[in-house]
């Protein structure tokens, strides 16, 4: 078996003895989620630091989809609705149950995915490359970061729903879903704050905006 | 859901109808920020920012507190995530203060005062000094003083052309003189006085330069780096003078 879990001392988590009492897998998931929220910070703050300074187009209203990412939203929050489901059939060792869900949970993260390749070839067709402008720059690093984040998660779930076909998922692997879920829902609130930042507010951005500080030395790379 | 679960906190995971009653609740909430943004005077709009804004926090809160469990786990797993948060917001607000993104100036203002970027690394490793100082003809409210420091240059048209390459007219952005500025968007115009002949036949380095500023879409020559029809439109330069092109071409056509 690929997957090492079942030599883990999973079964018995909660008689592992650990100082803080918690189960030092799930602290350490919640320290790197900690951490993954300093990552996203910079790159949102980079976003909004240089938003309306782009000296070129195209610009956020010339090729921001609200309503198609909207959708894109509500599917990727439905994936989560599924994500507990799967970790709620697994405690109640439910196979049908944990298969199920796991699998719709990888279907809407890869749809969430499919909706992000077919913006990213959106924009690239309309003129937006990473390196056409500030606005170009920016999105795509946060947003691609986001992106290459749901497609870790897949990869994460599609090794559970391996697992869970060989009927290796239970109530003692419980912490094992629990983990990739917390994971996936952390990915579905970066992607909150995403959405409203550059898509609900930044969307109708046009070009290089009055009143906003802009430093033309600062947009000059050393080459 | 069951009991039988070796994890001894499971009674206290919501239901599936709570967790249900939770999913529509997102999705009432995604539906009403995007309900919010349908009027065209909301699109953009101040006054939507704090709903937005807040409307979002539920939702994140509602995540980590149901989805993620922590109104049910341990306060410590809630204690490590809100601090790296906290941390992240705190610096990132940083950023935007130290970057004046919440002071606006007045982009004039602030292309008259920007000072050329002097390329690290290529007269010594300790050129912050010379980075500061102002750039010759521009004064720090923004105006264009005569000031000639150029000996190479000569005319006083020269180094108001200049002033305005490294100042208002913001050319510097995006093109390189060696020297004088190193914006790696668009074409280098280190030697553009005497590359300028070439670029279209039959056309001077004056007409093509002149051109060149004030209908760039006109005419985008091949094989120069750099050069990407529709990157520079007249609109960039729209706010141009006649005088200020006038002066721009001299100072161009003295890079050679």
């Amino acid at each position: 078996m690929a997957y090492a879990s079942g030599q883990l001392p999973t079964t018995d988590v909660d008689h592992t003895y650990t100082t803080t009492g918690l189960n030092h897998r799930k602290l350490l998931m919640w320290t790197f989620l900690s951490s993954d929220c300093l990552f996203f910070g910079a790159l949102i703050a980079t976003y909004m630091v240089y938003r309306g300074q782009s000296l070129v187009g195209p610009y956020p209203i010339d090729i921001i989809d609200i309503p198609l990412t909207t959708i894109s939203t509500f599917v990727l929050l439905c994936s989560s609705f599924a994500m507990v489901q799967a970790l709620a059939a697994t405690n109640r060792n439910d196979q049908r149950g944990i298969q199920l869900w796991l699998l719709a949970t990888i279907l809407m993260g890869a749809t969430f995915i499919g909706f992000q390749i077919y913006e990213f070839n959106a924009f690239r067709m309309e003129g937006l490359k990473i390196d056409t402008n500030l606005f170009g720059t920016t999105f795509f690093t946060l947003t691609g970061f986001h992106g290459a984040h749901v497609t870790l998660g897949l990869v994460w779930l599609t090794i559970l729903l391996i697992m869970g076909r060989k009927g290796k998922l239970g109530p003692a692997q419980s912490l094992d879903v629990e983990i990739a879920g917390l994971y996936w829902h952390f990915v579905d609130i970066v992607w909150i704050v995403i959405f409203t930042l550059l898509y609900l507010i930044g969307g109708f951005d046009a070009g290089p905006t009055a009143g906003l500080l802009i430093e033309p030395s600062l947009l000059s790379l050393p080459t | 859901m069951s009991t039988h679960s070796p994890e001894h906190h499971d009674s206290r995971h919501p239901s599936f109808k709570q967790y249900s009653l939770i999913a529509i609740a997102l999705f009432a909430i995604t539906a009403v920020e995007f309900l919010i943004i349908v009027p065209e005077r909301f699109q953009g709009a101040g006054v939507v920012l704090a709903p937005l804004i807040a409307l979002s926090a539920l939702k994140f809160a509602i995540v980590i507190m149901f989805y993620m469990h922590l109104k049910f786990d341990n306060r410590l797993l809630g204690g490590v995530f809100i601090t790296g948060l906290v941390l992240a917001f705190m610096a990132g607000s940083a950023v935007l203060l130290l970057f004046g993104s919440f002071q606006p100036t007045p982009r004039d203002y602030a292309a008259a005062n920007a000072v050329a970027y002097t390329h690290p690394g290529e007269g010594g490793a300790h050129e912050e000094v010379e980075m500061e100082q102002p750039v010759p003809g521009v004064t720090p409210d923004g105006g264009t003083e005569m000031v000639v420091e150029e000996p190479a240059g000569g005319s006083d048209l020269v180094a108001r052309g200049q002033a305005i390459f490294t100042g208002s007219g913001g050319c510097l952005a995006c093109h390189t003189i060696e020297g004088i500025a190193s914006g790696v968007v668009g074409p280098d115009l280190t030697n553009i006085g005497t590359d300028g002949a070439t670029r279209q036949p039959g056309v001077s380095a004056r007409d093509y330069i002149t051109e060149a500023i004030k209908m760039p879409e006109a005419f985008v020559p091949t094989g120069v780096e750099r050069a990407i029809p529709g990157l520079m439109t007249s609109a960039l330069t729209a706010s141009l003078s006649d005088a200020d092109v006038e002066a721009l071409v001299e100072f161009l056509l003295a890079q050679q």
